[in-house]
């Protein structure tokens, strides 16, 4: 499991059932969008995640609705699973990778 | 300032450019989905200097376009649009980007921050219009992005110059 693919599992893991639409998890787990995007799409298309349409609110002052993501029940197995076997694979080997991706340039998109 | 629609223009531009890299029927739904998202970013509160909001909004829209086609790449092996041309080639390898339009669209971001690259910028949107217009090449969305970016960094920078000199 890749870096990025991580962060992004334990946004959506910090609190399984709120939705999040793409910037906000940009933001979170401090990815560019082209790398967000494709990620969820593959998730999709596994059934590990699911969309939906922000309801429109009254008070969203003519604010178009956003699309949220959130993890399907399956996701969040598969999810758990993948996040506590990379946790014993990095106490076993301290991976080099982590800090390298942390100052990454480019995070802000 | 015309930097504000100008960036705005050129994000909406770059993400309506993502969208006809995708198969038609999700095309509407994303071209929603990122336009709401960047309506979130220039209204995002935690980053305080505008200019930045549009910095990053240009920046996310970029980055969509850049990651367009690895969005649905089994759809689009499927999709009637993506037919396969009578060498084995899909079509839409077939329609390459013009390489000037991308230097162009690219220097005019970078000028923002760096005036003087707004010259390169500017010739090479006209350049590869004029080979577009020739070729049949995709990027003509990208010289417009290049070109507006070009010529309000070029604006700014020499107000700034005269301003700077004047004040000597």
């Amino acid at each position: 499991m890749t870096g990025p693919l991580e962060r992004v599992l334990r946004v959506f893991l910090a609190d399984v059932s709120a939705p999040r639409y793409g910037y906000d998890l940009m933001k979170a787990a401090r990815l560019p969008s082209g790398t967000l995007y494709p990620m969820l799409a593959r998730l999709q298309d596994e059934g590990l995640a699911a969309t939906q349409w922000e309801q429109q609110r009254e008070d969203a002052a003519g604010r178009p609705p956003r699309k949220y993501y959130r993890l399907t029940g399956e996701g969040a197995r598969v999810a758990r699973l993948e996040l506590a076997q990379a946790a014993t694979r990095n106490t076993s080997r301290r991976s080099p990778q982590r800090g390298a991706l942390r100052s990454a340039p480019g995070s802000m998109w | 300032m015309t930097t504000r629609p100008a960036m705005q223009r050129a994000a909406d531009l770059l993400i309506r450019a993502a969208c006809r890299r995708l198969p038609g029927e999700v095309r509407e739904e994303r071209s929603r989905e990122w336009s709401a998202e960047v309506l979130a970013i220039l209204h995002d509160s935690d980053i305080r200097v505008a200019a930045l909001r549009r910095a990053r909004a240009l920046g996310y829209a970029a980055g969509v376009y850049r990651s367009a086609s690895r969005l649905y790449p089994s759809a689009l092996a499927a999709s009637p649009a993506m037919a396969v041309a009578d060498d084995g080639t899909p079509q839409w390898w077939a329609q390459q980007t013009n390489p000037l339009a991308i230097a162009s669209m690219v220097f005019g971001m970078v000028a923002l921050v760096l005036s003087p690259l707004a010259i390169p910028a500017v010739i090479f949107g006209h350049i590869a219009r004029g080979q577009i217009r020739r070729t049949g090449e995709g990027g003509h969305g990208m010289t417009t992005a290049g070109l507006i970016l070009g010529y309000v960094s070029l604006a700014v920078g020499t107000t700034l110059l005269v301003a700077f000199v004047a004040g000597l």
